[in-house]
């Protein structure tokens, strides 16, 4: 395309640039200029009061070096994920194959009950967990006791915190990747059941040879958005924890907004963002391809 | 046969596990803290549904004040989103204009951008610019966090897209200006759209708790989320009825919302997923 014929595309579609400007004068302010903000802090010492002191990487050696508490946020992180995805993934591609299965009745009445958790707020969930959890005279001991099973300390412990963040990650997502995964049934040939059936292929064949494979870019996209989810989650320890008992259900965004917003910590704080922002950088890459390469077969037709 | 039973069975226990949260937040709401910290909690209240807690809400803890500041953050909020990203598919999905897909995955690029790595910034922004604790700090550095902008133009182009290029060529001969056929033709067709993008983004502002928390300083500006953690975790006497009552307040909306347009919110999320 030669430089007049661009020039003059340009300026026919004025109007396009018009409409797609807000967002991207938006993104200047609220999302570039603080990126490059938080980067260019995060090479200073400052607490609020005096003025910056330009300190280099200091900030990221002392993090990956000397700081405990970030390994351990970073451990707890990657801790509360491995626990919880897989088995969010498999109840809710198991409940999505029972409820995809035609004889099944009251189909929608499962899916609204499964959906109730992802339109509820983290905080308020959160809250009721925090109560039913309580190690003494929650509901949950108190019905363990019942049947004679001494109930763990689920908030108390350092050994229990992770886990009971698991326990409410996994009931708020659970539906929606349900969701996620019935759509993906749904778009699957349905002729490719009738042939291995008449092969004589076994139910639990059938799933594992046809249906898992096939589901594969589902539980692909599944994946990539609770990998994003679990390393930027806050609310979550905030409420059930508070991060303790001592640092052992501490997050990564719950250590940065700590260090920037109680300790004023802000060159620090910034660091730590950025770090988390690394982590998550590779999946986020991932799903962004995912995306722009869909969009790429799908505006072609 | 069995197999079938049992399936069903474990699909009735989930649907249990899945709502009792919300029953214990309603039955807790009229419960003292010795009901609610008993095996007691699983009966009717025992004075009765008595709504001390709601009438508590309301009085001193200044509730209603947070739930008008959310209302009006969340109207101003889906306006702008619906908006901006209406304009924005149209362009993105009818105009072939020079650097369009760059531009497209720039925008996309920006879904995944963590948040937290500008809050601290963004904080001082604010501060600078005397705007913490008012509503435009709610809404504006919002409109580029979680189910904001970048996604919901993302979505919008999507349904933009089965709008047919021969009406919009011949609104074009007819003499039709751009915005002109933004406004008359396109809108119209894609309301299933517009609902998709409005009941997801009020999911997402009115529940948003991490934002909110950094931007909001003075007790008359806190939205519902914040003045539930008020309630949760500063006051020296925790009342679990009223925080109870609080939490079933901020989720009722929604829930209703939801029961209405459950196949809307149903593929909002596919949408975002898939085609």
């Amino acid at each position: 395309m030669g430089r007049k014929r661009f020039w003059h595309d340009v300026g026919r579609n004025r109007q396009a640039y018009l409409f797609v400007s807000p967002f991207f004068i938006l993104f200047v302010v609220f999302g570039l200029y603080p990126i490059i903000y938080s980067f260019v802090l995060s090479l200073n010492e400052w607490n609020a009061t005096k003025p910056w002191k330009f300190v280099g990487l200091k900030n990221y050696a002392t993090l990956l070096l000397k700081d405990a508490v970030f390994w351990t946020s970073l451990y707890n992180v990657v801790y509360v994920f491995i626990i919880n995805v897989p088995i969010m993934i498999f109840l809710s591609v198991f409940i999505a194959v029972a409820l995809n299965n035609p004889a099944r009745r009251h189909k929608d009445f499962f899916r609204i009950v499964y959906l109730l958790p992802y339109v509820t707020s983290v905080l308020s969930i959160a809250i009721v967990f925090f109560v039913l959890f309580d190690d003494r005279a929650g509901l949950v001991n108190l019905l363990l006791a019942e049947v004679g099973i001494p109930g763990p300390h689920w908030l108390s412990s350092a050994s229990m915190s992770k886990i009971s963040i698991d326990i409410l990650i996994t009931w708020k997502w659970t539906g929606y990747n349900m969701i996620i995964a019935l759509a993906g049934l749904q778009s699957i040939d349905t002729q490719i059941y009738d042939a291995a059936k008449i092969d004589g292929a076994s139910g639990f064949r059938t799933f594992w040879r046809i249906t898992f494979p096939l589901l594969r870019p589902v539980i692909g996209f599944q994946f990539i958005m609770s990998t994003i989810g679990t390393f930027n989650m806050f609310t979550e320890p905030y409420f059930l924890t508070n991060g303790g008992p001592g640092y052992s259900s501490l997050s990564l965004v719950l250590y940065v907004y700590r260090s920037a917003f109680k300790f004023f910590q802000l060159g620090y704080g910034a660091a730590i963002a950025f770090l988390t922002f690394i982590v998550v950088l590779i999946p986020s890459v991932a799903q962004v391809r995912i995306w722009a390469e869909r969009d790429r077969t799908y505006s072609a037709t | 046969m069995v197999r079938k039973a049992i399936v069903t069975i474990l699909l009735l226990a989930g649907a249990v596990i899945f709502v009792f949260p919300f029953y214990f937040m309603l039955m807790g709401s009229f419960k003292s803290n010795a009901e609610i910290f008993s095996m007691q909690i699983l009966n009717l209240p025992a004075a009765g549904f008595n709504l001390q807690y709601y009438i508590g809400l309301f009085g001193k803890s200044a509730f209603g004040r947070s739930l008008i500041n959310s209302s009006i953050v969340s109207i101003i909020f889906i306006t702008l989103i619906i908006f901006f990203s209406s304009v924005a598919g149209f362009a993105f999905a009818k105009y072939k204009f020079p650097g369009r897909n760059v531009l497209f995955v720039a925008l996309l690029a920006t879904i995944m951008l963590p948040p937290q790595v500008t809050y601290i910034p963004l904080f001082i922004l604010m501060t600078k610019l005397h705007w913490v604790s008012t509503y435009q700090a709610l809404i504006l550095p919002r409109l580029l966090q979680g189910f904001g902008l970048a996604f919901s133009t993302f979505l919008m182009r999507q349904y933009m897209s089965y709008v047919p290029e021969e009406i919009l060529s011949s609104a074009r001969v007819d003499g039709c200006r751009d915005f002109r056929i933004y406004r008359v033709i396109v809108m119209p067709m894609v309301k299933s759209g517009l609902l998709v993008v409005g009941l997801i983004v009020f999911m997402d502002i009115w529940n948003d708790f991490t934002w909110p928390l950094i931007a909001i300083s003075k007790l008359d500006m806190y939205t519902v989320a914040l003045n539930i953690s008020r309630l949760f975790g500063t006051q020296r006497e925790v009342y679990w009825g009223q925080v109870m009552a609080a939490c079933f307040m901020s989720s009722l909306p929604l829930i209703v919302i939801f029961l209405i347009f459950r196949k809307t919110f149903i593929s909002g999320i596919t949408a975002g997923a898939f085609k």
